[in-house]
């Protein structure tokens, strides 16, 4: 158990204490464990992976939904995927499932939303910093899936490039391709030559 | 180098990530407890359920078929020989539809043996596994009958072979027959 949440803890370091921590352990993948605990019925564990994995969750509904409803959505998800979780069929793969999970639930959101009403993100602002916030991440927003995604990973939730990969499945160079464009993008899209 | 502060935040920072860090870091996500509820059900534990219930719902059935065939074996074993005459008119009804014909030829009680034989004599496994004790006057009919089945099998053979010979042409018995005439 005290090895199972060290693991989890070294999944929630960040940078290079993360990278250079899964150099030197071999360890087994704390999701496959977790998930497994899980479905065990320890719910308790489930929490772990919440918040491991809420994160993930929230940047990729923070690219695609108005903030105001990624909370509350970040919750639904999550409990979704507790009652749907012995469909995973590899316990390795958590983090790529939930994300897939997270990305349909907000094209769902997107879809229904044009069928009834159109939800503006005009969130009360409580200073000018908070504003200037929701204005770089409405830029963010108009640029391609791939690109907005890894971006507000990157820059809003504070994830690095190699934890991207590992969270979301994809590999490394993909990550790294759609950083660097999308960061040349919301440059270009920012004229920071003008400055913020 | 400036790309790897954006892939891995090491190397040099670059001023203008640094920013939008800061930024859109008011963004980030908050911790919340997850909050779940207690009546939730895992489609784990469902599955379960379900398999148990169709599992035990199967043995049921398995067992309750198992019983009527028992029932059925032993019904069979335990009822009194039929007489002869029932048995012919069980092989008349199998062969024929209309239990009307076979019913004008025998008493009106006859019929409604008739009508209830096949339901007794349907299984394989006891027909099989019976040996039907006839008696000497039904053994005599039995192969009084036989050997017109033969007689009459023979006539057709022949009656086919003729015909067979008729057809292709030949006749042994005269082969110039069909000869041109020669001179």
């Amino acid at each position: 158990m005290y090895e199972l949440q060290a693991t989890a803890d070294a999944l929630v370091m960040t940078g290079q204490q993360q990278v250079s921590a899964s150099h030197t352990s071999a360890a087994p993948s704390v999701e496959a464990q977790l998930v497994r605990a899980v479905l065990e019925g320890d719910r308790d564990v489930y929490g772990r992976l919440y918040s491991l994995y809420a994160p993930l969750v929230h940047g990729i509904l923070l690219a695609r939904m108005p903030r105001c409803e990624v909370e509350d959505t970040v919750q639904e998800i999550f409990l979704h995927a507790l009652k749907k979780l012995h469909t995973l069929r590899d316990a390795n793969a958590f983090g790529p499932w939930i994300a897939m999970i997270a990305r349909n639930r907000a094209m769902d959101f997107h879809r229904k939303s044009r069928e009834t009403v159109e939800v503006s993100d005009q969130i009360p602002a409580n200073d000018t910093r908070n504003t200037k916030a929701v204005e770089i991440l409405e830029i963010i927003r108009t640029l391609p899936d791939a690109y907005r995604e890894t971006l507000v990973l990157r820059l809003v939730e504070g994830m690095t490039g190699p934890e991207i990969a590992t969270r979301t499945g994809l590999t490394a160079a993909s990550v790294r391709v759609n950083l660097h464009r999308g960061m040349k993008l919301l440059r270009e899209k920012l004229g920071f030559e003008e400055g913020l | 180098m400036k790309d790897d502060y954006l892939w891995d935040r090491s190397g040099e920072p670059d001023s203008e990530v640094q920013q939008l860090e800061e930024i859109l870091g008011e963004l980030r996500y908050q911790s919340r407890p997850l909050e779940i509820p207690a009546d939730l059900k895992t489609g784990g534990k469902r599955f379960n359920f379900y398999a148990i219930a169709a599992a035990v719902a199967m043995i049921a059935l398995g067992l309750g078929a198992w019983l009527a065939i028992q029932k059925q074996e032993t019904q069979i074993a335990t009822s009194p020989q039929s007489p002869s005459a029932e048995v012919k008119t069980v092989t008349r009804e199998d062969s024929k539809p209309a239990p009307v014909i076979a019913a004008a030829d025998k008493p009106a009680p006859a019929v409604t043996e008739i009508t209830r034989r096949p339901v007794r004599v349907k299984s394989h496994r006891s027909r099989t596994t019976r040996t039907p004790r006839l008696s000497s006057e039904e053994i005599a009919e039995a192969v009084a009958a036989k050997d017109q089945l033969m007689m009459a099998l023979r006539l057709t053979s022949s009656k086919l072979n003729y015909a067979q010979k008729k057809a292709q042409g030949s006749n042994p018995a005269t082969p110039v027959y069909h000869q041109h005439k020669i001179g």
